[in-house]
């Protein structure tokens, strides 16, 4: 496919949706986040079902000592907190329209399906086992990476660097230094 | 309202990222070598617009996102894993989308990465990530 789109209009896209993202949500995007949290979402609901009866019952005891005033002040301070993040179904949903959107974009430029990732790939990394073992290894590097750094691009490189937070600057410029490095010794 | 918005900005995002070209090795790959500037200038414009967005609603504030041992190393796992497949996390996504098959394969090793780095953590690092997240 050619004719992607000019910088800037690329630019505001994504300015606006991970703007409109924290608007509506309360919670700026973070993609490897949200992978975490679908991979680990039976504990997070036991977790949740646990910190729900330990609530109520803390309700129901001071409710019992101070009448029912205290709690309604405990609600109106609770509104306060920042968003929680997003439950597990809200981060598939996300998953599944980010999937939609690249299938939306592939079929209205009249896409088929493609064994490969394109001619470039094949050139710069290769081809058969050891595009496979680059891609399942490279992944691999990608999902361990961005957990122990705490973010990816969207969460670290734009957010965070949107937000100007130190730990997000020195993430993007390790990330993205570490790509130029080794893509100019793959094109060596 | 979440659900609405988490769906109506995934077909946004997806859609943007596969028409600016981020879902293409090669252009990645440009970037990266520094042969085209189109997606490098991408990306600085949109953080740029962020940081303005941001002061404007929000005073710049966010989630505070904790530095530690693993922020750089982390950095620099990931790079390389990202120059190797052309992918971040949601391009994996959205080059399935696309028909873009190979991809699986990067989807499943990301998300081994992720389901593993918590384990790891926990047996040797230990250090405070700042969250209960691993």
């Amino acid at each position: 496919m050619t004719g992607y789109w000019p910088w800037w209009l690329g630019a505001a896209t994504l300015s606006l949706v991970m703007s409109g993202f924290h608007l509506t949500t309360g919670r700026t995007l973070g993609v490897s986040g949200l992978y975490a949290r679908l991979l680990r979402f039976r504990s997070e609901r036991e977790l949740a079902a646990k910190t729900e009866a330990l609530r109520s019952a803390l309700r129901k005891a001071t409710m019992e000592r101070f009448g029912d005033r205290a709690v309604a002040d405990e609600a109106a301070k609770t509104t306060l907190n920042p968003a929680p993040p997003l439950s597990a179904a809200q981060g598939a949903t996300f998953v599944v329209c980010l999937f939609l959107g690249g299938l939306l974009s592939h079929w209205l430029s009249g896409g088929e399906l493609a064994l490969g990732l394109g001619r470039d790939f094949a050139s710069v990394v290769g081809g058969g086992w050891i595009a496979a073992s680059a891609l399942l290894g490279g992944g691999f590097l990608v999902g361990f990476g961005t957990r122990m750094s705490g973010g990816c691009t969207s969460g670290h490189g734009l957010n965070g660097c949107g937000q100007l937070q130190p730990a997000s600057l020195v993430a993007t410029a390790a990330f993205f230094g570490a790509a130029v490095v080794v893509s100019l010794l793959l094109r060596s | 309202m979440r659900f609405e918005a988490a769906g109506f900005f995934g077909i946004a995002m997806g859609f943007g990222l596969s028409r600016i070209g981020f879902s293409d090795f090669g252009e990645v790959h440009r970037m990266f070598t520094f042969q085209d500037f189109r997606l490098l200038l991408t990306f600085i414009g949109a953080v740029a617009a962020i940081l303005l967005l941001t002061r404007i609603a929000f005073g710049g504030r966010g989630e505070r996102r904790p530095i530690h041992k693993g922020t750089a190393i982390g950095g620099i796992l990931f790079g390389i894993g990202w120059a190797l497949t052309g992918a971040c996390p949601s391009i994996a996504v959205v080059q399935l989308g696309e028909g873009k098959l190979p991809a699986l394969l990067t989807l499943a090793g990301i998300l081994a990465g992720t389901a593993l780095y918590p384990r790891v953590h926990r047996r040797f690092f230990r250090w405070d990530s700042g969250s209960c997240d691993s």
